[in-house]
């Protein structure tokens, strides 16, 4: 990976705006975010202490893989982003040296400002994090297998290891409603998602269909509450904070809603987690949907698992989607739109027969798809993954993916 | 993304001895896209290296070598050698995780690229040193081979 810190500090960073500046921020989702210089947390940061400090952030845009020109050119084009770059008059991009010509050469007519400094290339460590294998000889670092973590690199290159602190800009303004969840005085920003509020204050929602980098959906149904003046439970990743809501998160009667959710989804695929590099006891596991049914205590399903065996798409060097294990939570469709900006994915039948397909019902080493993987990033499911294949034999033949 | 260009046969070979049992590790990122890693460069690689007498058990493509991920590669008990097929990141990754075990690193690093899906090129952004005289230029999607004008050299694939 790419290893690139922060190098101006917030007051720099200010200097380069106006009051009357449109400001657009723009962060890769790839190796930045492993130097804690970028992703969606980091561009709620900024957009944050900018508001506060009286700038007019016009919007923000995470994009999966800043170094492909394609993706960067599509923001050009793409019906949503278009609009909001051509407003913009500042780019504030969060980002490596290679995706910053990247972004610099689509909007010549802007002003890019760089607030990174790449360094050279690095890989990832679980016990030190990032860490700087190779750098640039112009840093005047030496080459080190074992690496230099991010503090240590900070040190020697005169860099900031860290991203903007949150109390070097003025204190928040924005307006504040107060509501109340179990029982508990909750204060929160006016427009934030109910999901969030409840996240923020250490109140878990069970959620499938919703992922922080995406815009909110509502279509799993597995973060419903119940909400004073509400007809029905109300999906909590699209109800906005209101003042004197009173929400109740959990209940017999949610918990058995939810639980028949999960039943109908394990009812409704191929969720066989033994054959599967998602779950556990893999080392990888990270099933959203088999760590929800263990924290349900679901064993089997009340519901005859009826369901007509769907195609399974091989054909890319390094994604593999298989359709029976998808439950159609949008995530890959909207990581493919909002993310990529380039919209290869979609649903396409009706009813149980719906499956996402990439292209116009190609498959995916037919479509135009660019292994940027924002898809197989957000899928909570074992239904797309990134392929680890072992090849071997006389005839150097391909195993199946190793997690099949 | 990392541009990789391929060390020559001879120099991978030099370093391998008839007793290696060899596995090969081929990343499916930016190796791949830079014509260095991925399916095709490991297998012309593997069979080239049996062809000369080498026992190459098996390979495995990953993506992102550079991560913990590469512990998906299931080494086999006999194998005591392996051989990078990525960036320099990964064969350091390769080097701190898989000690005791003989790393070969097949690419060199050139510097960072940028790729277009749609004319198919990958194009040197920032050259490390040594490299400059690169900058700029550009090469075809998964094979590394060199764009001059609309004509391409056959510079790396063997």
């Amino acid at each position: 990976m790419i290893i690139s810190m922060r190098n101006l500090s917030y007051e720099a960073l200010k200097n380069e705006l106006t009051y009357e500046d449109k400001i657009v921020l723009y962060s890769c989702n790839a190796c930045v975010v492993a130097c804690n210089v970028g992703g969606t947390t980091k561009l709620d940061e900024l957009e944050t202490m900018l508001k506060e400090d009286g700038y007019n952030v016009i919007g923000k845009d995470l994009i999966s893989m800043g170094c492909v020109s394609t993706l960067v050119d599509k923001r050009k084009t793409d019906i949503d982003k278009k609009r909001m770059y051509a407003k913009a008059t500042i780019i504030v991009p969060l980002i490596c040296e290679d995706g910053y010509q990247a972004i610099r050469k689509v909007f010549e007519d802007k002003k890019v400002i760089e607030t990174t400094q790449t360094l050279g290339v690095g890989r990832f460590t679980p016990d030190r994090g990032t860490v700087l294998t190779t750098p640039f000889e112009s840093t005047g670092i030496k080459k080190s297998a074992v690496g230099y973590t991010l503090t240590e690199v900070a040190e020697m290159a005169n860099l900031y290891a860290d991203f903007y602190e949150k109390d070097e800009s003025k204190e928040s303004t924005s307006e504040k409603v107060n509501l109340v969840i179990d029982g508990q005085n909750i204060m929160a920003n006016k427009d934030e998602k109910l999901l969030d509020v409840c996240v923020a204050n250490g109140i878990d929602i069970p959620r499938l269909c919703h992922h922080g980098d995406l815009k909110s959906y509502g279509a799993c149904r597995m973060c419903v509450v119940k909400i004073d003046g509400f007809r029905d439970l109300a999906a909590s990743c699209c109800v906005t904070v209101d003042e004197g809501m009173k929400v109740v998160t959990s209940d017999d009667e949610i918990e058995s809603y939810r639980k028949m959710t999960l039943e109908l989804l394990m009812s409704s695929g191929d969720h066989n987690c033994l054959t599967c590099t998602k779950g556990l006891p893999s080392p990888f596991a990270s099933c959203e949907l088999q760590s929800l049914v263990r924290s349900y205590g679901i064993t089997e399903s009340r519901f005859e698992t009826l369901y007509d065996k769907k195609q399974e798409d091989n054909s890319s060097e390094v994604i593999y989607y298989d359709a029976n294990k998808c439950i159609l939570c949008g995530r890959c469709v909207r990581a493919c739109e909002e993310v990529a900006g380039l919209s290869n994915l979609g649903f396409i039948n009706r009813g149980e027969k719906t499956v996402v397909v990439s292209g116009l019902n190609k498959t995916m080493n037919q479509s135009q798809c660019v292994t940027c993987m924002a898809c197989t990033n957000v899928c909570p499911t074992g239904a797309l993954i990134e392929k680890v294949v072992r090849f071997t034999g006389e005839e150097w033949c391909d195993t199946r993916p190793l997690s099949l | 993304m990392i541009f990789t260009k391929p060390k020559t046969y001879e120099d991978i070979r030099s370093q391998l001895d008839k007793n290696d049992v060899i596995t090969i590790i081929s990343c499916s990122s930016c190796a791949r896209v830079a014509g260095t890693g991925g399916e095709k460069p490991m297998k012309n690689l593997a069979f080239r290296l049996r062809q000369d007498g080498y026992r190459v058990l098996d390979g495995y493509t990953i993506n992102t070598v550079c991560t913990p991920k590469v512990f998906q590669a299931r080494l086999g008990r006999q194998v005591n050698t392996l051989i990078s097929l990525t960036c320099s990141a990964g064969t350091c990754n390769l080097e701190q995780l898989f000690q005791g075990h003989k790393v070969i690193e097949a690419n060199i690093d050139i510097g960072l690229m940028s790729a277009d899906n749609v004319k198919k090129t990958i194009r040197v952004e920032v050259p490390y040193e040594g490299h400059e005289h690169l900058r700029g230029k550009e090469y075809e999607m998964f094979t590394g081979c060199e764009i001059i004008g609309k004509q391409r050299t056959e510079e790396v694939a063997k």
